[in-house]
């Protein structure tokens, strides 16, 4: 230190000083430092957990809202419904698959758009209530219009519900529409269904009334067909009493054709096992004096035939289909009384897809009669009516008998065929009459089947008939078979006499009055013997308690009269018939 | 200095009236901000979450933070930011200097007394111990900030809770014969030091801290474990006052107190200068910010 200058050695002092202060401060900053480094270092690593917990969170709450989103979107598509989404400005927000598929465009072509945008030329009222769900916050059910689609116009059904957020407030519109289309087709062919069978119930009805009563009209027609011609022949040829005679007798002609037809319609349900050639059917029809008769008195009207030299066969009842063929030919002349054109074609026809006309046509080969005429044709609204009986836009009366339209449909059916009628007022109608096609030959020449093949071998037979000729014939022919024959008088008889002993074939004979008859005996005696054989045998054709029976396990259906051969051969094909197979579906013999 | 009798049971009284006020909640954020202050373990989350459950203090030192004092780039928004921007240290200093500043709000201007004259006298003589402890014993010195805020504490309690008789004690007291403590005794019972000291010891303060407000005046006579920092105190109290940053007018301390003080701790008197330099600038600096 310096005492001759104090003021120097003061200074010197005063930095020394500032020196050791600046000394202290650094040193103490130095480790302050520090701690605000390892503060610091807390602090961010603080934070990164901080971010680290909440990315994670978040990761989490993502991919449950993702998996929500698809759980959502996978309920929405799995809906038969159409489902979307719009924002309060109308745009779809979201769509499930449905709704894309009926559009046929992807869903992310969807988002985004209006309805404006995706139904452009379609009813706008279905689209329109928008605005009011939005404002009013108030669902709409049922509404109901139609929409545009690449698959045409479709008949849709909306329910639009306001879609709100947490806090009540509108953000949208969630929309269910269901396509109409399949129900309202359902709805027609229901009702169409339902029509049809009402038709044929009323043609099956009429058919039984007019059975009932032609056979009682017949006879009592004879004498109005049978005297006037010996009323004249007595009468002298100036008589005034001719004139009316010959009405009574026209009239009595007209009545009997009537009863004809009626008989006709009575005796469907006949077993229809000829194998015939429709060709050879028209053929004999045309050359027929009625015809020829009739193309006389239509002269004006050409007649052309386009048969098909393959035709497959049926398999039917000619008189039948004769008068079928007849009654079409007759109405296609009236159909045209000036200049007309009548075409009768046949053709085969394989349908592999079932077609809709006026009666569904199943799959399969068909034989197709065509009879086409250029005539004043039929209004559509009596295209469903023509074949009821006397049903007719012709003045009544005035030919025919009111039921050839009748006979013609009722034919087809028993033929298990179809009909199709297509008509145009004004340019004419077609009939196309599908039968069910055979590969059998036509009057197919049956080879005899020698006597040894059916003999028997001394089996017991009984035959139960209520009819004592019936049994005479039965026992005789089958006793000439060599079979040991019983016969008895009625099914409580053939009980009785199979709960004393066995037998080894019964013949049932179907309708036995009074008494129980052929299936309710064979039901009797199957709770005797549950594997009795047995033959039916019948008058009257196949029928529903014939096939019952035949369900229960009895054998052929042998058509009466009783015939050698018929009767041996079914007779020796029921003993023959190895155990506990019954035959699910036998084959009725007829000549 | 004993207390008699009746003005214990004053002080005690006081003490009480104290914690029923408004300064007993601002009291027990002090408490809990030098306890972290003390706590070498404690982190800046702590502070934070103190400052945070004090709305008002947080939005105070939200806005100083943000001021042309501080001058960050971009506005801090958070107490959490503000801990990155002005350091951990710094801001226990502010938080805590906030707090105490809120007891000394109210105005009242008596014989050279004011309570922002005190403020600004408190954070005076809490730079001067710190910069004190800091560049002559190379200690931090943390305690030292809190007690200078602190040693005065008793006469805002006495002005506002015995404010007739601080009156008088101030009328009373003169430059030259009497200082303020004996005008206090006389009129009040107990000086504010003692105040300060029970409030210290109520509100749960460090030793240091309670010894220094109640040996302030006479250092001396502070338990050995506390003697260092009363010192201190007593030469920061004293050398503020003698450079007009004052509550009063009146030095009335015993000159030789503080000369023995300064030979005690051996500290020169032009090292005190420079200390005394520093805080005048800082002082002039906030004054300016208007932070005073």
């Amino acid at each position: 230190m310096d005492s001759s200058s104090p003021s120097n050695d003061q200074k010197v002092k005063q930095m020394e000083t500032q020196i050791r202060h600046l000394q202290n401060e650094l040193a103490l900053t130095q480790t302050e430092y520090q701690n605000l480094i390892n503060n610091y270092f807390d602090i961010f690593s603080n934070m990164e957990k901080m971010v680290e917990e909440r990315t994670r969170e978040l990761n989490q709450v993502q991919s449950q809202l993702e998996t929500k989103t698809r759980e959502l979107q996978i309920m929405l598509d799995a809906s038969p419904t159409l489902i979307f989404y719009k924002d309060t400005s109308g745009r779809y927000i979201r769509a499930n698959r449905r709704f894309a598929d009926f559009l046929d465009i992807p869903i992310t072509d969807i988002i985004g758009k209006t309805h404006r945008d995706l139904f452009p030329e379609s009813d706008e009222k279905v689209f329109l209530d928008d605005g009011e769900i939005i404002r009013l916050g108030q669902p709409v059910f049922g509404a109901y219009g139609h929409v545009n689609t690449h698959e045409g116009r479709k008949p849709i059904q909306i329910d639009k519900i306001p879609n709100k957020n947490s806090r009540g407030n509108v953000i949208g519109i969630i929309g269910f529409a269901t396509d109409m289309s399949e129900q309202e087709k359902a709805q027609r062919e229901n009702q169409e269904l339902q029509e049809r069978l009402a038709r044929s119930q009323k043609m099956e009805s009429i058919g039984l009334l007019a059975g009932g009563v032609a056979h009682d009209l017949n006879n009592v027609l004879t004498g109005f067909v049978s005297y006037p011609e010996y009323l004249l022949m007595e009468l002298p040829e100036d008589s005034p009493l001719r004139d009316p005679i010959l009405t009574i007798q026209e009239s009595g002609q007209k009545a009997a054709a009537i009863v004809q037809d009626l008989l006709t319609l009575a005796r469907r349900g006949v077993t229809h096992t000829q194998v015939i050639s429709l060709n050879e059917i028209i053929a004999g029809y045309i050359a027929s004096p009625e015809h020829q008769h009739l193309a006389s008195a239509n002269s004006q009207v050409r007649v052309e035939m386009r048969l098909d030299g393959d035709l497959l066969n049926i398999k039917g009842s000619g008189v039948h289909l004769r008068k079928t063929l007849m009654n079409l030919v007759l109405n296609a002349f009236e159909a045209q009384p000036e200049n007309g054109q009548i075409i009768i074609r046949t053709y085969n026809r394989y349908i592999d897809e079932a077609l809709k006309g006026y009666d569904n046509v199943l799959e399969g080969d068909y034989v197709v009669l065509e009879i086409t005429d250029k005539g004043i044709g039929i209004p559509p609204e009596d295209l469903n009516r023509i074949f009821e009986p006397f049903y007719t836009r012709k003045v009544m009366g005035r030919s025919g008998t009111g039921l050839g339209m009748a006979v013609v449909w009722g034919t087809v059916q028993d033929h298990n065929g179809y009909i199709d009628v297509k008509s145009t007022p004004g340019q004419g109608s077609t009939f196309r009459l599908y039968f069910p096609a055979t590969r059998e030959a036509a009057n197919r020449a049956e080879k005899p089947v020698p006597m040894h093949a059916y003999m028997g071998k001394g089996e017991r037979i009984l035959v139960v008939d209520d009819v004592r000729e019936q049994r005479e014939i039965a026992v005789s022919l089958l006793g000439r078979l060599n079979y040991c024959v019983e016969s008895v008088a009625s099914g409580m008889a053939a009980v009785d006499y199979l709960q004393k002993q066995p037998i080894d074939l019964v013949i049932l004979d179907m309708i036995m009055d009074p008494g129980i008859d052929g299936l309710e005996t064979y039901r009797r005696i199957l709770a005797i013997h549950p594997d009795q054989r047995a033959i039916i045998a019948s008058g009257y054709s196949e029928n529903q308690r014939v096939r019952e029976a035949q369900k229960l396990g009895a054998g052929a259906y042998v058509r009466k009269p009783y015939m050698l051969e018929k009767i041996g051969l079914a007779v020796r094909r029921e003993l023959d018939r190895p155990d506990e197979s019954h035959p699910t579906r036998v084959q009725s013999l007829s000549t | 200095m004993k207390i008699n009798h009746t003005s214990a049971d004053d002080l005690q009284d006081l003490i009480h009236q104290v914690n029923q006020s408004t300064i007993s909640t601002i009291g027990s954020v002090v408490t809990r901000i030098i306890a972290i202050i003390n706590d070498p373990d404690a982190t800046a989350k702590e502070l934070v979450e103190i400052i945070l459950t004090d709305p008002p203090l947080a939005a105070n030192i939200l806005r100083l933070v943000n001021s042309a004092y501080c001058a960050p780039k971009t506005k801090i928004a958070d107490i959490q930011q503000a801990v990155i921007f002005i350091g951990f240290e710094a801001l226990k200093e502010l938080a805590l200097n906030q707090k105490v500043c809120e007891i000394f709000k109210r105005s009242m201007a008596i014989n050279g007394y004011s309570r922002p004259r005190l403020w600004k006298h408190s954070v005076a003589v809490a730079l001067f111990g710190k910069m004190l402890y800091r560049r002559e014993f190379v200690q931090r010195g943390e305690n030292a900030y809190a007690l200078g805020l602190l040693h005065d504490l008793g006469i805002i309690i006495e002005d506002q809770f015995r404010n007739e008789q601080f009156r008088q004690s101030l009328e009373m007291a003169s430059p030259k014969s009497c200082p303020l403590t004996d005008a206090e005794r006389e009129m009040i019972g107990y000086d504010h030091a003692q105040v300060g000291m029970a409030l210290s010891v109520n509100w749960n303060l460090p030793d240091d801290i309670v010894d220094g407000i109640g040996y302030h005046h006479n250092p001396l006579e502070a338990p050995e474990a506390s003697s260092g920092i009363a010192q201190v105190l007593h030469i920061a109290n004293h050398y503020c006052q003698q450079n007009q940053i004052g509550y009063c007018d009146a030095p009335q301390q015993d000159e030789s107190v503080y000369i023995e003080c300064c030979r005690r701790l051996n500290l020169e008197s032009h090292a005190l200068d420079l200390i005394m330099n520093d805080v005048q600038q800082k002082i002039t600096e906030m004054e300016a910010e208007g932070l005073l």
